[in-house]
């Protein structure tokens, strides 16, 4: 695999889906049409806590083209969704309210106007509670318990070494607390599911959504059917991000039993305010954080207590509560840290998996350690990194070591040898602007930067499998079935690529089917930056076993050693005579050849992962497969009279094993860094007495064009053996560096530590105010 | 194939829909008005119950014309109080009609008029009629850009407010006429209107009244206007189409930005004499703001600082600190009060050194 | 009421209620599936399309509001050489299909210079945006063959974008504005069977 000369993998191919794309033609969940479809719209809570004592639909049913009413009771099932233990959460509640954004009841009708109007009909009795509205009154002694078992969702801990003994030894060390907000995903596409009753018994699910076998599972338990009878497909999917992990299951589930119920197909379209509050956010973190080091800058001890607010039910919680456990430590190498992580359930809008899954939050808040540590010791931030970044074979914070692809350190080096040619950052001392002249200009400028990393695939999260399938056909054209979902990251094209790559056809010649859950094993989510990596993988595996078959044709075509063949440009080819156009024969007569001679041309492939190993008590072990590193640097200018900030320049360097499509890369990269922006300077969810005060896109400022980053992708290789070509992924990466790095950036700007995302105007301008105030200026 | 009129009602009822359309034609060299229209309408419906009515097949301008006698279908709809709602763009309307904030029984689509829909330069000023879309006057100015003072060219502050609405299909739908009824305390063309002294004639069956922007909001999303009657035009009057005048607006961030706060500011200078204008006194200001108080606020403390007064940077400050202290700013979900308090003085530092062509910024 | 209105070039006639919201006009009743939903309230231009050649939101529009008017969706988009369902053969030269990188998952239409722009840029990713966005380029170009990055800002500020980080949309805009300058320039009525101005598909970078 490795040094070979390369055709389609490593190229900026465009997008295989892509025509359907921007014609439009491509049928997102919300654009299916089936004879006879009704529509449903769930009835909400509009209260953040409470008790339900009735639910009456009565009304409501008898409005013009109202189809039924549901309630928990219809669910033939345990009524359960959730992808994680404890599992804790109702598809249709009816004992008690735990977030405004809580479907209590479901009105069908036959149009989504009538739908609405029903849901709106819909009599419920609730007593109201007063809410639990932050992690310390849920922490507290007495304190209400939202879930039976308390208001603990899940607390972990990672201990390595001895911190104590580390900060004895320390020479300096800085302590601060840190909080981050909730965030919305505010995908464009907002969550959407079909559920259509077929005539044999099954009933199959379209669904705008990135886990469709956790489609599939609750679907079935909840219906009481078995999962053979159900299908799953996902429909193309107008982004996810992670958010439409759970929430495609829980309105898969309700309009399925309303399809079963009413034996026609069910639509359930999502409007963007209830997507806002009905659908999981990023966790809000706060971040207790100390690092010790001796004054030549070794890092010797990292402590840090993490609370999550996760809002009413767990989704999952435990996983990104692991994931911050893990890389609160940074992309470092430190001997002793310690790190205890605890999400807590409030009343408020639950929160989930948001691409970075935990890592943007304690990224920020080790970031800024970094910088703080820097400038105590009066030292280059980037040099500070460089000294304690991660080598190959030494121990990351999970005491895991890998052999290779640790390519940490080549990313700072390539930001700091950009950094070296640029010209040094600004200082505005031009005359005063404003009616309040001070002395320094209108403009403070400032760079920043970040390191970070983020593993690659589930780790320590659960098993890791992908299935992937690989059809010649016999006109040489080939097809391939993927168990994990595109969403737009372009898993599909690097998928074909792959394939295309292995087999010799050109990338015209191969098709990337739909995900279908009757067609492929069973490949968990999509998730945690795996599609390339753990899919990519399967889609190798499966696309060698075809080529096995066309090479062994061809060496009997061309009457040479299997070794001898190759496959290259839709020909099969004797490699000794590459330049003698005789001894080459198309593909398509290689693939008729070998069906008419009864070799396999398709195959069933399974990429596992190697299984984490390690210690629940102290998260020491081996946990990813492989990390993604990367380093930011950010240039930033800040208005002083008004707080706006530009983006000057933006760096994002990344160790990604092997670029098997740098526009695709680039794409993640640049997506990505837009969403850290905005988690880092412009979004924030207003939460008052634990209802959302601005689910809209004008209230919550979702970047415009205009608010854009000048984002540039420097890619870094250093391959990564479990990964097809040494690939690893990227799409999470970008969001924690960006937010890190604009947070050091706006610091040095301002002189002042922002402890506090999203770190907005009337923030910065608050800030500066005061602190001319106090300068008496 | 553009009708030369066309007249749409819109008749729901609660639980039910009944379309009501009447169409009007040209009669022979004359067009019928909006209220003629609205007439025929009352028509229609007082005399012959909600019945149903179609109009024939369209072609090209000439429709099927009903006539009617007097009686004010505006008077009825008048009766019907605010359940009657006119509408142009839409673009805020419709929203609140799909939120439930308003239920109309019945929506009058003015869109198409042309007598809502022209920009004049008069003796007495310019007239901007209200159906006009925020982009047709933004690109009235950018034809005019380069012609006479005489033609319709319009005030820097209207057009930088007018671009600051939305984006580019809130502008193409939406009118000017709609962003002043809708009264929202953020909207970007008040503050402008104000400062340019603008009078607003609005109409009715009854007749036609003229109210001074200033006068015309009472609240948010409150105004003068009475059942059944329509901002018919906006007249902007020749004494304040010469001066300079400027406008700055903020939001969370960007693009497709709502303000968080806005200024607008109109001056004219002194005669000078010599060279630069930053030695002439300010003869006449007027300062207003958005979405800093209830409705758009005229600072009139701030402009007696500057009136008749030679402006310099002591001045400047000290007009800024009255601006600041003058709004009632709250704290919403759109920013804090102290962040409106704070970032109102920047962007009249802004736009007082535009209006001034100051150095710098 | 009957709507008559021209749409993507064809005189239509559609029955409608006429407080349909013309997004639900052009997606339920008339099978468009093209312009999308996003947010049903104006905010972030998912539904755009052109009326008038301008881009306005069609979730704020009642259907009433198309009468007489001149209505372009995404599926109105042609070629360059104005055809819809593709010229006579279907490759400009031997080899562009065959031998090139533009892999297409159905058939191809011809596609608009926006739309191969928007492949080749990489500036499609999740595409439910795209049709929209699209739309509101179309309209900036027609009247502005050749704006500045400012005025593409300007042009596509009312369409949010969450996957792309907008960079590659850029880029798109300009390389379709800098193809339509180029083939503006070139001299004749196309070299060969018609074909000036089709673009070449795909692209390596």
């Amino acid at each position: 695999m490795n040094g070979q000369k390369l055709s389609v993998v490593g190229r900026g191919v465009p997008k295989v889906d892509g025509a359907e794309l921007v014609t439009g033609r491509a049928k997102f969940a919300g654009d299916l049409r089936f004879p006879g479809m009704l529509y449903a719209v769930a009835r909400r809570a509009g209260i953040p806590a409470g008790k339900i004592r009735g639910i009456d639909g009565s009304a409501a049913l008898a409005l013009p083209g109202v189809r039924a009413i549901l309630t928990a009771g219809d669910i033939p099932g345990p009524n359960i969704i959730g992808i994680l233990p404890p599992f804790d959460q109702p598809v249709l509640a009816s004992q008690e309210v735990r977030y405004e954004g809580e479907s209590l009841a479901l009105a069908v009708a036959e149009s989504r106007e009538a739908a609405g109007r029903a849901a709106a009909a819909i009599r419920v009795d609730l007593e109201s509670w007063e809410p639990i509205l932050d992690v310390d009154q849920a922490l507290a002694e007495g304190c209400r318990k939202i879930h039976p078992e308390g208001n603990i969702t899940f607390s972990k801990r990672l201990v390595k070494g001895d911190v104590e003994k580390g900060f004895a030894e320390a020479e300096v060390v800085v302590e601060n607390t840190y909080h981050t907000s909730f965030q919305e995903h505010a995908y464009l596409e907002p969550e959407t599911v079909v559920a259509v009753p077929g005539g044999d018994g099954r009933v199959t699910v379209y669904a705008s959504c990135q886990s469709p076998f956790h489609i599939r599972g609750h679907v079935a338990a909840n219906l009481g059917l078995p999962a053979s009878r159900v299908k799953v497909i996902q429909a193309y999917t107008g982004g996810s991000f992670g958010g439409k992990d759970d929430v495609a299951t829980e309105i898969g589930c309700l309009a399925t039993v309303a399809a079963l119920k009413l034996q026609a197909p069910v639509m359930i379209v999502h409007e963007r305010r209830e997507s806002i509050v009905g659908s999981n956010l990023r966790h809000a973190a706060r971040i207790h954080y100390r690092t010790g080091s001796r004054r030549d800058g070794t890092i010797v001890a990292r402590e840090a207590r993490i609370h999550l607010d996760g809002g009413a039910y767990a989704s999952e919680s435990p996983f990104v509560t692991m994931k911050a456990l893990i890389h609160a430590g940074g992309p470092y190498h430190v001997p002793n840290v310690r790190v205890e992580c605890t999400a807590v359930y409030t009343n408020k809008t639950y929160c989930g998996a948001f691409r970075g899954f935990g890592v943007p939050q304690v990224t920020f808040a080790s970031e800024s350690q970094i910088d703080e540590l820097a400038a105590k010791l009066n030292m280059d931030p980037l040099e500070l990194r460089r000294r304690n970044a991660l080598r190959a074979g030494q121990a990351n914070a999970t005491g895991q070591v890998f052999a290779g692809s640790v390519g940490i350190v080549q990313t700072i080096e390539r930001i700091a040898e950009r950094r070296d040619r640029l010209p040094p950052v600004r200082q505005d001392r031009s005359a005063a602007a404003g009616a309040g002249s001070t002395p320094e200009g209108r403009w403070l400028y400032g760079r920043g930067c970040a390191c970070l990393l983020q593993g690659i695939s589930n780790g320590a999260e659960g098993i890791d499998v992908v299935g992937a399938s690989v059809q010649a056909s016999q006109d040489g054209s080939v097809l391939v079935g993927v168990g994990l979902t595109d969403m737009g990251q372009g898993s599909r094209t690097v998928f074909a690529q792959i394939a295309a790559e292995v087999l010799g056809v050109t990338m015209d010649r191969v098709t990337v089917r739909q995900v279908d859950t009757d067609s492929v094993h069973d490949s968990g989510p999509t998730v945690a930056s795996r599609s390339t990596t753990v899919g990519g993988m399967a889609v190798f595996k499966a696309a060698e076993e075809v080529k096995a078959s066309l090479v062994k044709m061809a060496s009997l075509m061309l009457k040479c050693e299997e070794e001898q063949v190759l496959l290259e440009e839709n020909f099969a080819v004797r490699a000794s005579s590459a330049n003698n156009p005789e001894v080459r024969i198309p593909l398509p007569e290689v693939c008729t050849a070998a069906y008419w001679t009864g070799f396999p041309l398709m195959h069933l492939a399974f990429s596992r992962a190697p299984e984490a190993r390690f210690d629940h008590e102290t998260h020491q072990g081996d946990i990813y497969i492989a990390y993604n590193y990367g380093t930011h640097l950010m240039d930033v200018r800040i208005d002083r009279l008004t707080g706006a900030v530009e983006v000057l320049r933006h760096l994002a360097a990344h160790d990604l094993g092997k670029a098997i499509n740098p526009m695709g890369v680039e794409g993640q990269v640049e997506g990505g860094a837009l969403i850290g922006f905005g988690m880092a300077h412009l979004e924030r969810i207003e939460h008052e007495g634990g209802c959302i005060r601005n689910a809209n896109f004008a209230d919550y400022a979702v970047p415009s064009i205009k608010d854009r980053l000048p984002t540039e992708t420097i890619i870094v290789e250093d391959p990564n053996p479990t990964g097809p070509y040494g690939a690893k992924g990227v799409g999470e990466p970008p969001v924690a560096g960006t937010a890190a790095a604009f947070a050091n950036a706006v610091a040095a700007a301002t002189g002042r530590r922002f402890t506090r995302l999203p770190i907005r105007r009337e923030d910065l301008l608050a800030a500066l105010q005061e602190r001319d105030a106090a300068k008496g200026g | 194939m553009k009708l030369c009129f066309e007249f749409l009602t819109l008749f729901r009822q609660r639980f039910g829909r009944e379309s009501l359309c009447v169409q009007l034609a040209d009669r022979p060299g004359e067009r019928p008005t909006v209220l003629e229209a609205l007439e025929a309408l009352e028509n229609s419906i007082g005399s012959k119950g909600l019945r149903l009515q179609e109009a024939g097949q369209v072609a090209g301008g000439l429709l099927v014309f009903r006539r009617t006698p007097a009686g004010a279908l505006v008077q009825a709809a008048g009766a019907a109080g605010e359940r009657v709602k006119f509408l142009a763009g839409g673009t805020d309307l419709t929203v609140q009609i799909a939120e439930g904030a308003l239920d109309p029984t019945l929506l009058i689509d003015i869109s198409a008029a042309e007598e809502l829909r022209r920009l004049e330069r008069g003796a007495e000023g310019l007239r901007i009629g209200a159906a006009l879309t925020i982009a047709e006057l933004l690109e009235s100015a950018r034809a005019a850009a380069g012609k006479p003072a005489e033609s319709a060219s319009i005030p820097r502050c209207l057009l930088q407010g007018a671009a600051a609405i939305g984006s580019p299909q809130i502008r193409h739908l939406g009118t000017i006429g709609g962003n002043v009824c809708n009264a929202s305390p953020c909207g970007d063309t008040l503050a402008p209107l104000i400062v340019l002294a603008a009078s607003f004639t609005l109409r009715s069956p009854r007749g036609s009244r003229v109210v001074p922007a200033e006068e015309f909001f009472l609240g948010p999303k409150a105004t003068v206007l009475e059942p059944g009657e329509i901002l018919e035009s906006i007249l902007i009057p020749v004494s304040h189409l010469s001066g300079r005048s400027a406008f700055r607006m903020i939001g969370k961030r960007n693009g497709q930005v709502i303000s968080q706060v806005n200024i607008a500011v109109w001056l004219k200078r002194g005669r000078s004499e010599g060279a630069g204008t930053i030695s002439t006194p300010i003869e006449d200001i007027r300062i207003a703001a958005g979405s800093v108080a209830p409705i758009p606020l005229r600072l009139k403390r701030a402009e007696e600082l500057l009136r008749s007064v030679i402006p310099d940077p002591p001045l400047l400050q000290a007009a800024a600190g009255a601006v600041q202290e003058e709004i009632q700013p709250i704290s919403d979900v759109r920013t804090s009060q102290a962040y409106r308090r704070s970032v109102i003085a920047s962007l009249f530092t802004d736009v007082i050194g535009e209006v001034l062509e100051r150095e710098g910024r | 009421m009957l709507l008559e209105f021209e749409l993507n070039g064809k005189q239509t006639r559609v029955e409608a209620e006429p407080t349909l919201r013309a997004l639900d006009l052009l997606r339920d009743v008339l099978g468009l599936t093209g312009t999308k939903e996003g947010c049903g309230r104006g905010e972030c231009g998912a539904c755009t399309i052109l009326l008038d050649g301008m881009p306005v939101n069609s979730c704020l529009l009642y259907a009433a509001k198309l009468q007489g008017r001149r209505v372009t969706t995404i599926e109105g988009l042609t070629a360059e050489d104005g055809t819809e369902d593709g010229a006579e053969d279907g490759t400009e030269d031997g080899a562009a299909d065959g031998g090139g990188d533009h892999a297409c998952q159905g058939d191809c239409p011809p596609l608009h210079p926006l739309q191969e722009a928007f492949l080749a840029e990489g500036a499609v990713q999740c595409g439910f945006c795209t049709p929209g966005m699209i739309l509101s380029a179309k309209s900036l170009l027609d009247r502005n063959p050749d704006p500045d990055v400012g005025e593409i800002e300007e042009a596509l500020s009312g369409n949010l974008c969450r996957c792309t980080g907008y960079g590659k949309i850029i880029k798109a805009v300009q390389r379709a504005a800098g193809d339509g300058i180029k083939a503006a320039r070139e001299p004749g009525p196309g070299s060969g069977a018609g074909k000036s101005g089709r673009r070449q598909r795909g692209a390596t970078r």
